[in-house]
């Protein structure tokens, strides 16, 4: 497990920045917290170090956004609006956990039964004061265990 | 008759036009899944290929999968609403047959595989029988070892097609020397073969109107999965109130059941036995009847009831035999299974079964021999 403390919505998105050093594709990620707590800016960060030109928006009501333009393609899913585990299997998202991208689920909580054993879990929480937030990664699996462990390395000094 | 087909439903995106029984212009595009950006393009220049305009089209066609869930509602969208448009029928072709179509003259098995992640994939064996293309076993959507190890028994060349090819054609080519891999230009789906068989439907009567287009997903037994989270099975051992409910499983299973006065000796006078049920929403799913003999242990039979197949549970009945008999320090596990058996013998095997040996037309009902199978601990 790796616990971060970002003071500002600009050091969320350079931890995303951070995490996109160390992803393959394939990779899935998992995105929980409240509305605001900023899973969309740290998708933004993460789209922003895989070299995505495009601007990345929350695709609250797309439910997918694709993104070609970086190294890797980014599926960009939010399933706060779905209303199963079903409808996200209608949807054929395991052509997207199974493809040649980085998966990034927000709201995954309303998916939790048909996501692959293997991922990596980021919680976000707000912190002690209104721009602090605490960010929490648990690994599921070998690789996600090694891509914390590499990020803890890397980890450069903050604040 | 004009026909336009395409299809959508794996990597490539492609269209055919098939004017009077002769195909004008096939359009075949494998670049990686854009076809949402492409489709209408491609349509658009074979119909102007033919020298024809899109209400010339007498029938539109597309499969409806499996396949890529993506590609294959880009596919029905984009045939839908052109037939909505134009007030002109439309036909559904299963991917399945698309693909087998494309080997149309094939004298043995066709097996065409779709990737369905999770080392899964959508199958079903055909043959063709002259010009009839006929269903020999749908496997729906099947773990790639199971399928492999399901398609053991049959001799006749099997020739595998579709974009689990690409995944899995090494571990097909090492498991069955009667495996055949279509040429590359045949290995996946054609829109041209969309159109052939969509003429015969047109033939046959069943043409649809667009809002009828249902697209066949295949749910693969991810359900499976979900269950084994959502219900939790518990194997127990089995008890004398729980003959009745075994008693009715044994004769859904088995064409010569054994009785009740047949369990109740097992349970309440056989020391030598050991009996456990598999038990799921209050239910039994399942059973296993052992006997320990010396260092060894008799299976006598496993069952799961109807219900509750397919779910891993017989599996779990086996895993659990096997610690009953490594806790008990027992050498050597055997059981007899029906020669036809497919299922129950795969499962056996992939729980290290071996077989072993044979006993010449044991089962009384229809002759069959009885593989012995044994397992060393």
């Amino acid at each position: 497990m790796l616990k971060i403390i970002s003071k500002s919505l600009d050091e969320t998105i350079r931890i995303g920045m951070d995490l996109s050093k160390h992803v393959m594709p394939g990779d899935l990620i998992c995105l929980t917290g409240d509305l605001g707590t900023g899973k969309t800016s740290f998708t933004k960060g993460l789209g922003k170090g895989l070299g995505i030109t495009e601007y990345i928006t929350s695709p609250t009501y797309t439910i997918i956004n694709e993104y070609y333009s970086g190294r890797i393609p980014l599926y960009h899913f939010d399933v706060y609006r779905l209303g199963s585990a079903d409808e996200m299997l209608e949807l054929g998202c395991d052509e997207y956990f199974f493809g040649n991208g980085i998966t990034v689920l927000e709201w995954a909580d309303n998916v939790l039964d048909i996501l692959p054993e293997e991922k990596l879990c980021i919680i976000m929480n707000v912190g002690n004061n209104f721009d602090e937030r605490i960010i929490t990664m648990k690994a599921y699996g070998d690789k996600y265990k090694t891509i914390l462990k590499e990020m803890k390395n890397s980890e450069s000094p903050r604040n | 008759m004009k026909v336009l087909a395409i299809d959508t439903s794996t990597v490539a995106a492609s269209a055919a036009l098939i004017q009077d029984g002769s195909l004008c212009c096939e359009y075949f595009l494998n670049d990686g899944k854009k076809h949402s950006e492409k489709i209408i393009s491609i349509i658009d220049y074979v119909i102007k290929s033919c020298g024809l305009e899109a209400k010339d089209i007498d029938v539109f066609s597309c499969s409806i999968g499996p396949g890529s869930f993506t590609g294959l509602r880009v596919g029905a969208s984009a045939i839908k609403g052109i037939a909505q448009a134009l007030g002109k029928p439309i036909t559904g072709i299963p991917t399945l047959e698309v693909l087998a179509y494309n080997l149309r003259g094939f004298k043995g098995l066709i097996c065409p595989i779709i990737d369905a992640q999770r080392e899964m994939v959508y199958s079903t064996l055909f043959r063709f029988e002259g010009d009839t293309l006929l269903k020999i076993k749908d496997f729906s959507a099947i773990v790639i070892d199971d399928l492999i190890c399901r398609l053991g028994p049959y001799d006749d060349d099997i020739a595998f097609l579709g974009d689990g090819v690409f995944l899995y054609q090494n571990k097909i080519k090492n498991s069955l020397k009667n495996a055949r891999f279509a040429d590359v230009g045949n290995i996946l789906p054609r829109a041209s073969s969309v159109a052939s068989l969509a003429i015969i439907k047109y033939k046959e009567g069943h043409l649809l109107w667009y809002n009828d287009l249902r697209l066949d997903y295949i749910r693969k037994s991810q359900a499976e999965v979900e269950y084994e989270k959502n219900h939790i099975v518990t194997i127990v051992n089995m008890k004398a109130e729980e003959i009745d409910e075994v008693v009715e499983i044994e004769g859904l299973s088995f064409n010569n059941p054994w009785s009740y006065e047949s369990f109740d000796f097992e349970i309440n006078k056989n020391n030598l036995s050991r009996y456990i049920v598999a038990k799921t929403d209050g239910r039994i799913a399942g059973y296993a009847g052992t006997w320990l003999v010396f260092d060894e242990m008799h299976v006598t039979n496993i069952a799961v009831h109807p219900d509750y197949r397919n779910r891993g549970i017989g599996n779990k009945l086996v895993e659990e035999i096997i610690n009953i008999a490594r806790e008990s320090g027992l050498k050597r596990i055997t059981l007899e299974v029906r020669n036809s058996n497919n299922q129950a013998i795969c499962l056996y095997e992939k729980n290290g079964f071996k077989a072993e040996g044979f006993r010449k037309k044991y089962y009384a009902d229809t002759g069959e021999d009885a593989i012995i199978m044994w397992k060393e601990l």
